[in-house]
């Protein structure tokens, strides 16, 4: 019975690898970054369940419901005192500052791609889904 | 990048000035340029796509990138990471800029943007040139002039 052995250690022309590695500091050294996420329990991300959640309590139909929430987030994403364009990444570092504020944390997802926060585009509210994580990266002269 | 100081310039106008610098700009040069307009006010003027694009660029430049890679000693690859290392060495760690070329060169060498050693100079020289070329309004100085 022959082996593997024997064939590779007279195989010469096999590469030698090497591994090259760098290790990306544990803390954001440029600017902060402010992590935005549903909670992971109990939020349902539909218009009608958000709003309970945000406290309204008021029975409305699916549209109305949407059309409110559409309402809030924009009126809130006016107030936040975040750039009108900040740069979206989904890698986290430490010492990066988690959102708890469950409207802030919605208008931020609406308002979002997998790159960047736009405040003056339309909210989509489809990307308001839990699980979903986002961190803005601001820099440093932004006083929050 | 005059373009930003030019307050009659329509946002739509703007973001194609900036959408035709990031085609016609080398690696590098976008990168700077991108960040700049982040690291000021101006990327606010910009239209969603080119918002996009310059998100895109600026993200690698300012987040800190880790490389883990098992490569063929000798290869191309292989001397284009030692061209990296060699380059990073010569710079002062504590300064900003040093993390910002980290970054860059990390992110670069990632998505293999790096092809060859001489890659790595091109692009350190034309973040250079576009860095040092402008200076864009600082947030700062927008927020007290509105």
């Amino acid at each position: 019975m022959r082996t593997q052995a024997p064939d590779l250690l007279h195989n010469m022309s096999a590469p030698a690898k090497t591994t090259i590695s760098r290790k990306a500091p544990a803390k954001r050294i440029f600017g902060f970054g402010i992590i935005f996420a549903l909670p992971q329990q109990g939020i349902a991300a539909y218009p009608s369940r958000l709003l309970r959640w945000l406290g309204d309590e008021k029975r409305r139909t699916a549209k109305a419901a949407e059309e409110e929430l559409r309402r809030r987030i924009q009126a809130r994403a006016l107030e936040l005192p975040l750039p009108p364009v900040t740069a979206v990444t989904a890698q986290a570092h430490e010492g990066d500052i988690p959102c708890t504020d469950l409207l802030t944390i919605v208008t931020v997802l609406a308002k979002s791609s997998s790159r960047v926060y736009l405040r003056d585009k339309e909210p989509n509210l489809a990307s308001i889904v839990t699980g979903r994580r986002l961190i803005l990266i601001l820099p440093k002269e932004i006083a929050l | 990048m005059k373009a930003s100081a030019a307050e009659s310039i329509s946002a739509s106008d703007f973001s194609s000035i900036v959408a035709d610098a990031l085609a016609a700009l080398p690696v590098g040069a976008r990168h700077a340029l991108a960040f700049r307009l982040f690291e000021s006010a101006s990327a606010s003027r910009l239209v969603a796509a080119v918002a996009e694009q310059c998100a895109e660029l600026y993200t690698m430049v300012a987040t800190a990138q880790a490389v883990h890679e098992s490569i063929t000693s000798k290869s191309v690859r292989h001397c284009v990471w030692q061209r990296v290392v060699q380059i990073l060495a010569r710079l002062a760690p504590d300064l900003e800029e040093t993390v910002l070329k980290t970054n860059l060169l990390c992110g670069l060498f990632n998505s293999n943007q790096l092809a060859v050693e001489e890659d790595v100079d091109r692009v350190l020289e034309a973040w250079e040139r576009v860095s040092g070329e402008f200076c864009l309004p600082g947030r700062q100085e927008e927020t007290s002039a509105a």
